[in-house]
């Protein structure tokens, strides 16, 4: 993996998919109340992906994989596509890094 | 951690096999493989012809502490005239002449119970299911071809379609 997800809490904590000893946590280990960031960083620990979550949001964070199937390939083509954001009754705010670049929709489905 | 995860297909049982990889490709015919030639007759009249089903799944190779979600299915283009690609969530099945779908009077026709497959991402099984242990995730999807008389590719066992893609969500 060459990118990590951190939560940030509204007291400041945080949580990380790796932590400094270099264990991993899924995020759905990670408690889901408070949250008042979410974050995607490098390898350097530089975030490129972030949203902030509305009190009493629920957050939201995945990859999505997409798996294309070429025959002429080496080996299949993978692309990862993280995402953050958050729900809140009919709102929503999903933010995915594609391509090197950042789309903002309220629709989960878009990319 | 996240799983290793590949397409696989699932097939020339009674009961369902081990997955093979897919990811290299599979020919859409009228047996029960992955790579015979047993031909779809091209319809001389109006009307799909339809090759036998193929389960196909999402397979975890190596495990992680994750969980997968949302599977869909799409093209990365769109097939040549009279070529249509479909599919239905499912259990294992396997096919047989007795099981195949039977020929529609229509060009293009989608047949009953399954969705065709396009450039838009579809869900063929949204449930989240972990990816702790290794093994198929999620339901099969039930994958066949058409082809109709608008077809003008002419015979042979290299006809190509656009790549496959299956999309997933990972937490």
């Amino acid at each position: 993996m060459d990118a990590y997800w951190i939560v940030i809490y509204r007291d400041g904590t945080t949580f990380m998919e790796v932590d400094d000893q270099g264990r991993v946590s899924s995020w759905a280990a990670a408690p889901h109340e408070n949250v008042e960031e979410l974050q995607f960083v490098n390898a350097a620990m530089r975030p490129f992906l972030r949203v902030l979550v509305p009190e009493g949001a629920e957050p939201v964070l995945f990859r999505r994989h997409r798996l294309e199937l070429d025959p002429q390939a080496v080996e299949p083509l993978h692309d990862v596509i993280p995402c953050v954001g958050w729900r809140k009754g009919r709102e929503a705010k999903y933010c995915f890094a594609v391509d090197g670049r950042i789309i903002e929709t309220n629709d989960l489905q878009a990319v | 951690m996240a799983a290793t995860v590949r397409a696989s297909y699932y097939g020339g049982s009674g009961s369902e096999p081990a997955g093979v990889t897919a990811e290299t490709g599979a020919k859409l015919n009228r047996d029960d493989t992955l790579n015979g030639t047993t031909p779809i007759p091209i319809p001389t009249a109006t009307g799909t012809n339809y090759s036998w089903f193929k389960n196909m799944a999402l397979e975890v190779t190596t495990l992680g502490a994750t969980a997968i979600s949302n599977r869909k299915l799409s093209l990365s283009g769109a097939p040549s005239a009279g070529l249509t690609l479909h599919f239905k969530a499912s259990a294992y099945t396997q096919p047989t002449g007795g099981n195949q779908v039977a020929a529609a009077g229509t060009n293009d026709a989608v047949p009953a119970t399954y969705t065709q497959i396009t450039t838009t991402p579809t869900v063929y099984d949204a449930a989240s299911v972990s990816a702790g242990s290794t093994g198929r995730n999620g339901s099969m999807a039930l994958i066949l071809a058409g082809i109709s008389n608008l077809f003008v590719g002419g015979a042979g066992s290299a006809t190509a379609f656009p790549n496959l893609i299956f999309t997933y969500d990972e937490a």
